[in-house]
């Protein structure tokens, strides 16, 4: 499935069709979209059983949604469609909070650790990476409770330099690897979180980890020519700029102008500099061109042409004041009421 | 880490991928050929959103101590700075890099802000200031079709949907203040435009990679109107029928092309539209929840069988 997704390959061809004997991966687009659908049809679902208004409604929606994500899974062959993911989380999580209801305090340890529990039982179950590190996520809440926000944010960075060391180790299934990359591009984000809301921590951990951290993931991506390091590397890089944001004294506008200037000369340099490939490493698109990406691209260039062309104008007009060239009129050309 | 190679390998050997494909994925295994392409397309992206929201603040805050003018000037240099470098490797006739193309962007950003505060300043269009953003759509697209961006074309179409008013009229609708209506029309109108653009774009055999930037805008504007339609007591049926037209098209699009994202448009906003007619026609209770459900598993099982048949379509 992973070589048909990567080459492309249609289902239909005879040797996609033998090797992945009826199982269907799909795209990361359709992916998001079924997923949506499913945590939409999870909601109904609940909303239904809670007309019933029998008691304990929310343990038969629970087990139902999973036999129904099971269903997927065993009938339809579903691996990574979405749907089935949506639909066995939310089950599984019914279940949990019907757990709660039963005298567990919603922010106390127990809750979270079997909230932890819970998205790690069906991350590996559907071999979902994003439950995964939700599970740590939630697992760190645990530790936050029990030890407080620096022992937490430790550990949320303990977390992806594990995954990042394990990332060494050869798995035979993609998914593995997935799981560890996501560990290690986000958990140093919530590491960083808990370390910059906990008072008690002091100033230079937070830096002196994302420093260590960073740098030791950008020095495993070049090494592993691997994506996911360097991604944590540039988050690193953006909770240190914000870490270090007094450190200047220049307004924000001014360092908005200045930093960001930085990087995109800094990003031009390398750009460049890799056009010919260094050691294998290039500038250049390498394979297919990525959909969501390139959607992604139009979509954030679109939203910052449309803040752009309207800030200036809005900053000195009142916004309830603004109508646009449309007009009231139903369309073509300004109205002049404004 | 995986390694996909051995089986790339028999794949190769059993003849069933050719050899420049198993040499390429080969090479991407090994990390042999390896591409930090997505890594500097964040980085570029996330530097312009930072220049332009430093650019919006300055031009709000620093208008006493600097000058309108000065301000204005400053931010021309740098925008013509910008365009600067894509003409010249247009005119050396050498492909812009995607930093080259974030730079542009940068420049078409830039002129926008410039504009739209030159114009608040010096009020050149009195009282049809908005025409600004015509304006704007127009040297935007003009710069695009020049330097051949789909970036700037992106910002074209923003400007346009801009005048059309569909930012302004999408948070009068997130306000409920009774925009709905107008909204809707606005943004279908914007949608017929656009469409209308593309069609001449392709008759005059224009970049074909401008028509996926054009379908794209198009599809969400039409379909984000003809869900306001569907918000309205009084436009609903208009508005349903406007959306299941477009899913229609969007479907057969999706089909025809192999373009996934026109199924998910063409199944998530009639999904969505049925959903909120369905509420607003019955009785909250288990009858509307259950057809509301039933409308979901709907639009999940077309998804999926439309998929299928995508899937199962020689490429």
């Amino acid at each position: 499935m992973e070589i048909a997704s990567q080459l492309g390959a249609a289902r239909s061809e005879l040797w996609v069709e033998e090797r992945t004997a009826g199982w269907v991966r799909l795209k990361p687009i359709t992916r998001c979209a079924l997923f949506l659908l499913g945590t939409v049809t999870a909601a109904l679902t609940v909303g239904v059983f809670g007309f019933t208004h029998f008691t304990g409604y929310g343990w038969v929606a629970g087990l139902v949604l999973i036999a129904a994500a099971e269903g997927l899974v065993m009938q339809r062959r579903l691996f990574g469609a979405g749907i089935e993911e949506a639909l066995g989380l939310a089950g599984l999580l019914m279940i949990v909070f019907q757990v709660q209801s039963h005298g567990l305090d919603p922010s106390g340890v127990r809750m979270s650790l079997l909230v932890a529990a819970a998205l790690a039982l069906i991350g590996f179950r559907f071999l979902n990476p994003f439950f995964i590190t939700l599970s740590v996520a939630a697992l760190s809440w645990a530790v936050d409770h029990r030890l407080g926000a620096v022992a937490a944010g430790a550990f949320c960075f303990a977390a992806p330099s594990i995954a990042l060391w394990a990332g060494a180790i050869e798995f035979r299934r993609p998914s593995y690897d997935r799981m560890l990359d996501w560990l290690v591009v986000t958990m140093p984000l919530c590491g960083y979180l808990w370390l910059a809301e906990g008072a008690a921590s002091p100033w230079w951990l937070a830096r002196w980890l994302l420093v260590l951290f960073g740098a030791a993931a950008l020095i495993v991506g070049i090494r592993r020519r691997a994506h996911a390091p360097l991604a944590a590397f540039m988050v690193c890089t953006a909770c240190m700029a914000y870490e270090l944001r007094n450190l200047t004294g220049l307004s924000l506008e001014a360092r908005l102008i200045l930093w960001g200037s930085a990087a995109l000369l800094l990003s031009l340099g390398l750009g460049r500099y890799l056009r010919t490939p260094r050691g294998g490493i290039t500038s250049n698109r390498v394979g297919e061109d990525d959909e969501f990406f390139d959607l992604l691209q139009l979509a954030g260039a679109g939203a910052l042409a449309a803040q752009s062309a309207h800030e200036p104008r809005a900053a000195h007009v009142p916004r309830a004041e603004f109508k646009g060239g449309g007009g009231t009129g139903g369309g073509g050309g300004a109205s002049g009421a404004y | 880490m995986h390694s996909l190679e051995p089986e790339y390998l028999e794949l190769r050997g059993t003849g069933e991928i050719d050899a420049a494909a198993a040499l390429r994925a080969v090479a991407l295994e090994r990390g042999t050929a390896f591409s930090v392409f997505e890594e500097l397309r964040f980085a570029l992206y996330a530097s312009v959103a930072a220049i332009t929201s430093g650019v919006a603040i300055l031009l709000e805050k620093n208008l006493d101590r600097i000058g309108p003018v000065t301000l204005i000037l400053g931010l021309a240099v740098v925008a013509a700075a910008c365009y600067g470098t894509a003409i010249r490797t247009r005119l050396r006739g050498a492909a812009r890099s995607i930093g080259g193309d974030y730079v542009l962007l940068l420049g078409a950003l830039i002129v926008s802000a410039d504009l739209g505060y030159a114009e608040s300043q010096f009020h050149w269009l009195g009282a049809h200031w908005a025409w600004y953003l015509l304006i704007l759509a127009a040297v935007h697209a003009a710069a695009a079709y020049f330097l051949d961006s789909r970036l700037v074309l992106s910002a074209a179409l923003a400007a346009l949907a801009g005048w059309f008013g569909i930012e302004a009229n999408l948070n009068a609708v997130l306000h409920l203040d009774g925009m709905l209506r107008h909204a809707g029309v606005q943004a279908i109108l914007c949608a017929s435009v656009i469409l209308v653009w593309r069609e001449a774009h392709r008759h005059l055999r224009g970049n074909p990679a401008f028509l996926y930037v054009f379908d794209n805008f198009a599809a969400n504007a039409g379909f984000c109107g003809a869900l306001a339609l569907c918000f309205d007591r009084e436009t609903r049926l208009v508005g349903l029928l406007v959306l299941m037209s477009a899913a229609i098209a969007s479907i057969h699009k999706a089909l025809r092309g192999n373009q996934e994202i026109f199924l998910i448009y063409g199944i998530c906003y009639p999904a969505l539209g049925l959903c909120t007619l369905e509420a607003q026609v019955l009785p909250y209770g288990p009858f509307a929840t259950l057809l509301e459900l039933a409308t979901v598993v709907a639009g999940v099982t077309l998804l999926w069988v439309f998929h299928q048949r995508m899937k199962a379509a020689p490429a």
